[in-house]
């Protein structure tokens, strides 16, 4: 067990090492260097040469990286455009994204894996017929328009939840839930559509096991087979689709953070990049890809607890 | 009399006296204000866009100028006719003859919000600091200055390397904001906590989500401040800002789209004041931007548009200026072909009466397509963003030209990289604005003039620039009017920029707050504002 | 003279399994239904200039945001354009993106995937490396990135949109090659002496077609969302030329006024992409040996 989590935690700190190499390189080739998103409206060329000195822009590129990374790790992500800590902005805008993840994972879970556990139960029938086109519906529809949908008909003509925006929990509970509801919804649909083909195909597969039979065989209640391995597979299987949707996740999170105008960080993403502000983008990015590596890597540990076998065989390169 | 007669009649005269006083107040007071306003409370402001750094030194963004609105006090302001009036100098300056030197005195007892001294120490520090910190964006604003006398603690001299009438606008803007000596010497990044001479201070920021400000102990004018503290809340989505206000989670709404605007005022829970701004939007022509801003000489780009006068005028008269603002803004902007707006008080002397078609004139525009002797003219037409509004404009252009045969082919541009490639002169036309300034100069130097610094055009004209430059150094109103006039036409008539309108911006304020002031700078002002009660 | 004999003694076993293969997928009603609307959208993006009642980018002024009528029978947008026909024409935008962007993802990925399932070691320890960093950034922000690099266009929003596809590619096919290399006539061929190429292609990649034809299934219908996405974002397609997710950022402006502007275009993405998922869903089932129909 440790020699497998060692190889698996070195591998993903080479993979964050590389993606912060990439990060660094690729927000520099974007056009328009910070001296220019700074410029507003007066674009004295004083000015630009003053703000490329203080950026460090006028030094070599692997200077400027190992000053990077070396504040970095010890939590300095330098100051945005607007003289404000990176750091403080990330980390008091994450926790609303993680919110909204965490509330459309349970939304998503709980939908997906209950619609597909009564799938498999009740296979060829009705329930099984209309689980299988909700989750056709659920991975064909954009859910940017699924949002739109929902705001027209939940906020604009039944004025029963707000078009948008964000309270947050500590201020107004209550408010926080009604803002969250419609975008955690949005944001869920994604995830429990696959949740619910995955568990009912893999519930099918163990349902017809022979040790499944045996049970039964033994006169075991239908109730204490289905739910034994419902749980034990829904948990392998959701554990397996989060992490492999976990970046369609992310990707969610940003577009339906931008139509809700929740201020969380997918939103911050995309804020970063219009604004051409190179120091909150790599620090941006740079947190975003080394969460996806470090989920990722937890994921894979639950599996392993959860599944023995992966342990020992060590799975994957 | 008997003694105690005359004390009963000195008694009840007092009273009379007393009472029709009190009345002549009520009266007064009543009259000014519709409701009566409660101390207390937060206001929250839905700002369009995101403010830039708290220092007014590199500051350069117009909502983070609304937010100064409230804790940084300038040397002048403007009032609702956009008059320059004293806040905390004490007088308008005392200008030489030769307009060399500028003698401002200051008022006294006023404190910064800090509790420090605010004295003519700290104005020629903040000036200084303007002039020659590195990366200041404020230097080009007040650049003729060249040196700075404090005689005493409330008088400050300003001695001036040549004549410069827009001095006096400009510290009525961000180059008058004066910064707290001690806040300036503490050490760290100014921007992170700014303390200025204010009736509110500066709390705390998220960048992206909202600014605080609270009621400030050392404001010298505190009896006028009733809110104990403002919100400002950065909403860029248009739609959801109106939702915002609609449902009581904003009190003001900053510049509300065009299409919410008779929602709006058909709500009858809020009111919408408008703005006629003093800035303009239009479209800039590269004539000779080749090889970026301000590397001269300017030479000719080989482009349809720059090499034929003809075909700047067709495109011009091609487009219909009252359709345009009908279709894309729903009617509520002014349309206009000069820079300078009908709500600035240049206006009159300096445009009106010049020649202004405000629809299209299709037959001209084709005829004239024709005699430019190009076959198939095509431009290329970048886009200062890519929100849905400047890609209406885009389509409707694209639409109007297509009708006198100019192919326009549109580029919807990142703003900051937009202005990065009109700079660099990687541009054929392109559609942008400008805030505006209170002197007309603002509105014009910058963009036309040979060494102009906003100048993506590339246009030189020796002419104009002789005419500008003595614009800036004329010593009478008459003078400079004339001289502006003259620019007018030249612009007209050769085309660097074509000026389509001047925006007219409409705020939302719910009725349930009074005494939010809003003039034709466009700059919302809620300092005095409250609940009423 | 030769000519196609069809009698089932003398078919190939490659056609012999198609023909099963398309008899199983013809016994679903929803795959073939699925079919069929993926080839009207198809069609519909190709005949675009014929069958649109108006040009993409024909304005009317005067009959701004109008409701359906004989004239303009799903109503006109806020610059006086029938809808009907953005609809029509921006199924161009939508089948090119979706159709281009995952050949794009398997001409990159599949090569690479096989290589590195091929030749493991050091080979495949460096893919999977490359391949796990691609995949630790978000696609949509890879999206935006390249868009904000290359300049917003069609054609680059397509290029993310393949890029984006390709790691998660990568690792199929790297385990597609992992498991039939295992299998008894590759090692055959190993043994007969056969170059590395001749195997590829004449064992290992024939032999995951089946699996590669699923994935683009999938992968057709995520990019046209994917483009939809990006055009939304103002980040693919330019004006005039329309989109689906153009005209859904524009609608963003008038859902209290014209909330039909946000309907339609949507429901175009939705059954488009849903008519794929459905071809998808039917092919995956008539090629997999264990379903029993």
């Amino acid at each position: 067990m440790g020699g497998f989590l060692l190889r698996k935690a070195g591998a993903a700190l080479i993979v964050v090492f590389l993606s912060s190499v990439v990060v660094f390189v690729g927000v520099r080739a974007l056009p328009g260097g910070p001296a220019q998103a700074l410029g507003g409206e007066n674009r004295d060329p004083d000015v630009v040469k003053a703000i490329n000195h203080e950026y460090g822009l006028d030094k070599p590129l692997p200077v400027q990286y190992v000053k990077w990374v070396s504040h970095a790790i010890r939590g300095d992500l330098g100051l945005d455009a607007r003289q404000l800590p990176v750091a403080h902005t990330i980390v008091t805008r994450i926790p609303i994204t993680l919110e909204l993840a965490f509330l459309s994972v349970l939304l998503g879970s709980l939908i997906g894996v209950t619609a597909g556990v009564i799938a498999s139960v009740r296979r060829g029938r009705a329930e099984d017929h209309a689980a299988t086109t909700f989750a056709l519906v659920g991975l064909s529809v954009p859910h940017f328009w699924l949002g739109l949908m929902m705001i027209i008909l939940f906020a604009v003509d039944l004025h029963w939840l707000p078009a948008s925006g964000y309270v947050s929990f500590r201020q107004d509970p209550l408010g926080n839930l009604e803002h969250m509801l419609m975008p955690a919804i949005v944001l869920g649909t994604g995830l429990s559509a696959v949740l619910m083909r995955q568990t009912r195909s893999s519930m099918l597969t163990s349902l017809n096991a022979d040790y499944v039979r045996t049970a039964r065989a033994k006169g075991l209640p239908e109730r204490i087979v289905v739910g034994k391995h419902a749980l034990r597979n829904s948990l392998i299987t959701v554990t397996t689709v989060i992490g492999l949707q976990l970046g369609a996740l992310i990707s969610g999170a940003v577009i339906t953070e931008q139509i809700f105008v929740i201020p969380g960080f997918g939103r911050l993403t995309l804020e970063a990049i219009n604004e051409r502000d190179y120091t909150l983008l790599q620090g941006v990015v740079l947190v975003a890809a080394a969460g996806y590596v470090i989920v990722n890597l937890l994921v894979d540990v639950v599996y392993s607890l959860l599944n023995p076998r992966i342990r020992v065989t060590g799975s994957g390169p | 009399m008997t003694g105690s007669l005359r004390r009963l009649a000195l008694i009840a005269i007092g009273v009379v006296v007393v009472g029709a006083l009190s009345a002549a107040v009520a009266v007064a007071h009543g009259a000014g204000s519709a409701a009566t306003i409660k101390n207390g409370g937060t206001l929250t402001i839905g700002l369009a866009e995101e403010p830039d750094a708290l220092d007014p030194t590199i500051a350069r963004t117009f909502v983070g100028r609304m937010v100064f609105q409230t804790i940084c006090e300038k040397l002048y302001d403007l009032d609702s006719h956009l008059n320059v009036v004293p806040q905390l100098a004490a007088a308008l300056p005392q200008v030489s003859a030769d307009k060399l030197t500028y003698t401002i005195k200051l008022r006294s007892g006023i404190k910064f919000n800090d509790g420090t001294a605010f004295d003519s120490a700290a104005v020629k520090q903040t000036l200084t600091r303007y002039l020659t910190f590195p990366g200041s964006v404020r230097k080009s604003e007040i650049s003729p200055i060249s040196s700075i006398d404090t005689p005493n603690a409330t008088t400050v001299v300003l001695h001036l390397a040549t004549p410069y009438s827009p001095l006096v606008a400009q510290l009525a803007d961000r180059s008058g904001m004066i910064l707290s000596p001690k806040a300036l010497a503490s050490g760290g990044t100014f921007a992170q906590n700014p303390v200025c001479v204010g009736p509110f201070m500066f709390k705390d920021r998220v960048a992206g989500d909202h600014i605080t400000v609270v009621k400030s102990p050392d404001y010298y004018d505190k009896s006028k401040v009733h809110l104990d503290s403002i919100v400002f809340r950065i909403m860029t989505d248009p739609s959801s800002r109106t939702a915002a206000l609609r449902a009581g989670d904003i009190q003001v709404e900053d510049r509300i789209q065009s299409t919410d605007v008779p929602t709006l005022q058909k709500d009858s829970s809020v009111t919408v004041p408008k703005a006629v701004t003093i800035g303009y939007q239009g479209i800039t022509l590269n004539l000779g931007n080749k090889n970026g801003l301000l590397k001269l000489p300017y030479s000719t780009v080989n482009t349809d548009l720059a090499k034929s006068q003809d075909l700047r005028t067709a495109f011009d008269a091609a487009l219909d200026r009252t359709t345009i603002n009908k279709v894309v803004f729903n009617g509520l902007n002014q349309p206009d072909c000069y820079p300078i707006a009908p709500v600035s008080p240049w206006y009159k002397p300096t445009v009106s009466g010049l020649s202004c078609d405000l629809h299209a004139n299709t037959s001209l525009a084709k005829s004239l397509v024709k005699a430019s002797g190009i076959s198939n003219p095509t431009v290329n037409l970048m886009l200062g963003g890519t929100d849905p509004v400047t890609a209406r404009l885009g389509q409707v252009i694209q639409s109007m030209e297509a009708a006198v045969g100019i192919k326009v082919t549109v580029s919807p541009t990142e703003f900051t990289t937009s202005l990065n490639r009109a700079d660099a002169g990687t541009f054929d036309t392109y559609a942008v604005g400008w805030s505006g300034r209170v002197d007309p100069d603002g509105n014009i130097y910058g963009f036309v003039a040979t060494k102009g610094t906003l100048n993506d055009s590339g246009y030189s004209n020796a002419r104009l620039d002789y005419v500008l430059n003595g614009a800036r150094k004329s010593l009478t109103t008459k003078a400079r009017t004339t001289l502006y006039r003259v620019a007018m036409q030249i612009i007209h008539r050769q085309r660097p920029l074509i000026y389509l309108y001047h925006p007219v911006n409409y705020y939302g304020v719910s009725k349930k707050v009074s005494g939010v002031q809003i003039y034709g700078d466009g700059l919302i002002r809620p300092q005095f504002a409250g609940f009423a009660s | 003279m030769s000519y196609a004999d069809t009698s089932p003694a003398v078919m190939s076993p490659r056609a012999r399994r198609r023909r099963i293969v398309r008899r199983r997928f013809m016994r679903r009603p929803l795959a073939v239904a699925g079919f069929a609307v993926a080839t009207a959208f198809v069609l519909a993006a190709i005949l675009a200039p014929w069958i649109a009642p108006y040009g993409p980018g024909e304005t009317d002024f005067n009959a701004l945001l109008a409701p359906p009528s004989a004239q303009h029978l799903l109503g006109t947008d806020e610059l006086g354009r029938d809808v009907l026909s953005r609809i029509i024409w921006g199924s161009r935008a939508s089948i090119e993106a979706g159709v281009m962007a995952t050949l794009l993802a398997m001409l990159v990925a599949v090569p690479i995937g096989i290589l590195g399932g091929y030749y493991r070691g050091k080979v495949d320890a460096v893919i999977a490396r490359v391949t796990d960093v691609l995949l630790a950034f978000p696609f949509l922000i890879v999206a935006v990135g390249l868009a904000a690099i290359l300049g917003p266009s069609l054609t680059n929003a397509t290029i993310a949109l393949g890029i984006g596809a390709a790691p998660a590619l990568i690792r199929i096919a790297r385990g597609e090659t992992l498991a039939l290399r295992e299998e008894d006539y590759v090692r055959a061929a190993v043994a007969n002496g056969a170059s590395d190429g001749r195997i590829i292609l004449r064992h290992v990649l024939p032999n995951m077609s089946s699996t590669l034809i699923v994935q683009a299934t999938v992968l057709i219908p995520a990019a046209i969302i994917g483009e939809a996405v990006l055009s939304f974002l103002g980040l693919g397609v330019q004006p005039p030329t329309p989109s689906w997710g153009v005209m859904l950022a524009d609608a963003q402006s008038y859902l209290s006024e014209a909330p039909r502007l946000a309907i339609f275009p949507g429901l175009a993405i939705f059954f488009c992409s849903l008519s794929f998922n459905l071809l998808g869903d039917g092919l995956r089932d008539a090629l997999d040996p264990r379903t029993r129909r």
